[in-house]
């Protein structure tokens, strides 16, 4: 039979109750001298010791803290394997500390990843408010007199441009008695694919509350542009005409 | 509707972040009450050690876990805006005695205090005990709190405790963490340190400072 002593491994020769019956050079060197296998074994993995060290588990293979000479917590995986005579060998392999270095180092990298991640969101969001805060300055309402305003737009004609302003814009309109709101397009570029229809159903809320639309500094793409959506217009005056022109005429001929 | 700590603590296993994350982010009462979240990360933590024991999972697997469960944590933390950058709040500093390396407990209960309006420092794990004296009296801060999971370092607890009560200014010093749930600590403290079995309790005592802030005035 093969020598325990001159296993190059800690490693124990147990009985079904797990008393030491012989142990390996090894095993003396790390382990404080102890008549029971159990003893060697942290209070917190007891439970699992001897529910997996017995006679009825031919062979396992388990996780277990063991308090060594060095230091009171070390993590070993513990190899048993029992013969028919109720004797098992138990071998005791250190887990590498590397695992745990690794792990830390992960631990690390993600902390950095996840900070990261979340500055992104908040820059994102950060530049999100700037954006509506930008759009909300895109078309303020200015009472001209008292019967006439005007939203001056400026950027792209696009939903959301009305969509962040609709709300305050109706309001003005609705509490101030106007007759008439002149849309200057002036300030306009580009024409977005949404922009034409959000303008109509916004022009459609300001009927609705006894304001009449007008439109003005149209540029001819822009014109196109709307045409497209046979946008409706009652007005008189012409859409390519300025906005001092649009003032002018609506303060002579305000019925119109 | 309410969470299923079994799912979870697969999700934490599985290092699936996304959908460990999903699971806390679609229950309102989650969203809204904090030490239900932490109660609720505590459990399933709780569940990975009991898997353990059953020779279910790896200590290598319960680093995945951890690291699952402290990336939830984080993103909890910031979608509620909890942070600490109030600079008139009480103070209180947060640590794991030397060696522990237990923390996720301590960062919970680090973000609970940052909610109620305290500024907090958080330190991990091996920090020497001179270094956190020097912060306590040079930031003055009214609260230290210790968390301790492993039986050997408890030994160390009472080193602590006599350093820390025996400042100038001295601190309230409170004891949590996994040993303080179990045991009996008091022979490793004074009679002025507070023993806080779990998060109840000092969700409980927060909640008593807060008054009692409001009544001074
Ligand atoms: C996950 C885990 C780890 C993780 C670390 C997790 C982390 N970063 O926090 C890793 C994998 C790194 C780890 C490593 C080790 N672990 Co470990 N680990 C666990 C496990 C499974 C869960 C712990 C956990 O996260 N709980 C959840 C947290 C949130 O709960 P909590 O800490 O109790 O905190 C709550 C309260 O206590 C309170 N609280 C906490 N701190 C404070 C402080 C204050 C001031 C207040 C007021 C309140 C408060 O707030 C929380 C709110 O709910 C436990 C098993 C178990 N049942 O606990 C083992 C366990 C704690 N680990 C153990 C061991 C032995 C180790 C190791 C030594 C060996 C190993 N297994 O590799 C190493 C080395 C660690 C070291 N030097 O510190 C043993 C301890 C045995 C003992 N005799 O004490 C346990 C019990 C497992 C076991 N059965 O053997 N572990």
């Amino acid at each position: 039979m093969f020598d325990i002593r001159k296993h190059p491994l800690p490693a124990f020769i147990v009985d079904d109750n797990l008393e030491i019956i012989e142990k390996s050079q090894l095993a003396t060197e790390s382990f404080s001298s102890s008549t029971s296998f159990l003893q060697l074994v942290d209070q917190d993995s007891r439970t699992k010791a001897k529910k997996y060290l017995t006679p009825l588990e031919k062979e396992v293979e388990i996780e277990l803290v063991l308090n060594t000479i060095h230091s009171p917590h070390s993590l070993y995986i513990v190899y048993a394997k029992w013969s028919k005579e109720g004797v098992a060998q138990i071998v005791c392999v250190k887990q590498d500390q590397r695992i745990a270095k690794l792990a830390g180092s992960i631990q690390k990298q993600r902390e950095r990843l996840s900070e990261t991640n979340f500055d992104l969101l908040d820059k994102k969001e950060e530049l999100e408010v700037a954006l509506t805060r930008i759009k909300k300055l895109s078309s303020p309402f200015l009472p001209i007199t008292s019967t006439i305003g005007v939203i001056p737009l400026f950027g792209t004609l696009e939903q959301v441009l009305f969509e962040v302003n609709e709300n305050e814009l109706l309001y003005s309109l609705r509490n101030g008695g106007y007759d008439h709101v002149i849309i200057d397009f002036s300030g306009i570029g580009e024409v977005e694919e949404s922009g034409p229809q959000a303008l109509r159903s916004f022009c459609n809320m300001v009927s609705v509350i006894g304001v009449t639309p007008v439109l003005c500094g149209l540029k001819p793409s822009h014109a196109f542009n709307l045409l497209d959506l046979d946008f409706e217009l009652n007005q008189n005056f012409d859409i390519k005409g300025s906005l001092k022109d649009a003032i002018q005429y609506y303060m002579i001929s305000p019925l119109e | 509707m309410t969470i299923d700590i079994k799912q979870l603590t697969d999700d934490f296993l599985e290092g699936d972040q996304d959908r460990a994350w999903e699971r806390i982010e679609e229950l309102k009462s989650l969203m809204e009450n904090s030490h239900l979240t932490y109660e609720v990360l505590t459990k399933a933590m709780q569940r990975v050690g009991k898997l353990w024991e059953e020779n279910e999972i790896s200590v290598a697997d319960e680093h995945l876990a951890t690291t699952t469960c402290d990336y939830v944590l984080s993103r909890y933390a910031y979608s509620k805006k909890i942070s600490s950058t109030t600079t008139d709040g009480p103070r209180a500093v947060f640590l794991c005695i030397e060696q522990e390396q237990h923390y996720l407990g301590l960062k919970m209960i680090s973000l609970l205090f940052q909610e109620y309006g305290w500024q907090t420092k958080l330190f991990g794990a091996n920090l020497p005990l001179e270094h956190v004296i020097d912060t306590v009296e040079k930031w003055n801060a009214s609260v230290v709190g210790i968390s301790v999971s492993i039986m050997s370092h408890v030994e160390r607890l009472n080193h602590y405790v006599t350093e820390l009560e025996g400042l100038e200014k001295t601190p309230e010093v409170l004891v949590g963490g996994r040993l303080a749930a179990q045991y009996d600590l008091s022979k490793y403290c004074s009679k002025h340190t507070l023993l806080v079995p779990d998060l109840e309790q000092i969700r409980l005592w927060l909640e008593d400072r807060k008054g009692g802030e409001h009544n001074h005035v």
